[in-house]
């Protein structure tokens, strides 16, 4: 399973593996019954069914009760307290689907201030890790090479 | 999914404390999910929402490379990348580090939405629950001090 023999043929295998999964994922995760997406299709049927947006972008404020969130599907309506965010702001939002607009009403709003912290911490360490790649790993006869 | 500088001193931390082989590797191992599947789905993510709509697969197809599964194969093919005498002890030390990289994120509390730890196999998610999903930006300096303290004291007793 790990030898030299047809080590080509198995990376290819994993990679193609992976693809596999990935498309598998994608189907799953845009066809699955419940979801903002599936609500959209079919609104009269998901009225009133509970929906959560973990982590959502605001891209829009409309007013004090009307904004957009944006992720996998762009232009998501909330009808809700927009007191107090800014567009470009991360949220999570737990709330309902409403079939008449297509819309969602908030029910909770959490408020994720600290994201861009998150992600300047996490830039670092790539750009750490990319100066000390050179000193732990190393390339010789076409295999990788650990040197630290 | 935890910020990478708490990731990466945890998997230095580990490895300092058990003395055991390849902490790079290791280290290489719990950066590899978020690397390959959040880099690319944040930025991919960026492009969808604000300049052109791209195909779910763009946006979606990432997120196996951050589940059990998905780890499995990425870190086999990483593995196949190194010398074949290292090999095993890669792949060992990859999955070790991926494994340690969820255990993080799992602490985290998503508010229902969870890790789809089974994929494709059982589609139901979870996740602990005990910290928010942003409590480790207090901690991340503070472990990264931590992890490069006791990486000297290791290198100055030996």
């Amino acid at each position: 399973m790990f030898s030299d023999r047809n080590r080509f043929l198995k990376m290819v295998l994993a990679v193609a593996a992976l693809v596999l999964l990935g498309v598998h994922y994608t189907g799953f995760a845009t066809e699955r019954s419940e979801g903002f997406r599936a609500a959209s299709a079919e609104p009269e049927a998901h009225d009133g069914a509970p929906l959560l947006f973990p982590l959502w972008e605001v891209t829009r404020i409309h007013s004090a009760s009307r904004y957009e969130i944006s992720k996998s599907l762009r232009g998501v309506p909330v009808n809700g307290d927009s007191n107090g965010l800014a567009v470009g702001d991360s949220v999570t939002v737990r709330g309902r689907f409403r079939a008449q607009d297509r819309s969602v009403t908030a029910e909770q709003r959490i408020d994720h201030p600290l994201r861009p912290a998150k992600a300047m911490l996490s830039v670092s360490a790539l750009v750490w890790g990319a100066v000390v790649a050179r000193r732990w790993f190393g390339v010789a006869n076409g295999s990788v090479v650990i040197r630290g | 999914m935890a910020d990478l500088v708490t990731h990466s001193a945890l998997a230095v931390l580990l490895k300092a404390l058990t003395r055991g082989p390849m902490p790079a590797v290791f280290v290489l191992g719990t950066v590899l999910p978020d690397l390959c599947s959040r880099v690319p789905a944040i930025a991919l993510g960026y492009v969808h929402v604000h300049l052109v709509r791209l195909p779910a697969l763009a946006t979606h197809g990432w997120q196996p490379l951050h589940q059990p599964v998905g780890m499995l194969i990425l870190a086999y093919l990483v593995a196949m990348m190194f010398q074949e005498s290292v090999r095993r002890a890669v792949f060992a030390n990859l999955v070790g580090g991926m494994a340690l990289h969820l255990l993080v994120d799992m602490l985290q509390d998503h508010h229902g939405a969870g890790y789809l730890v089974g994929f494709p196999v059982w589609t139901g998610s979870f996740e602990f629950g005990w910290i928010g999903s942003e409590a480790t930006v207090w901690w991340a300096v503070p472990l990264a001090i931590a992890a490069w303290a006791l990486t000297r004291m290791r290198r100055r007793a030996t």
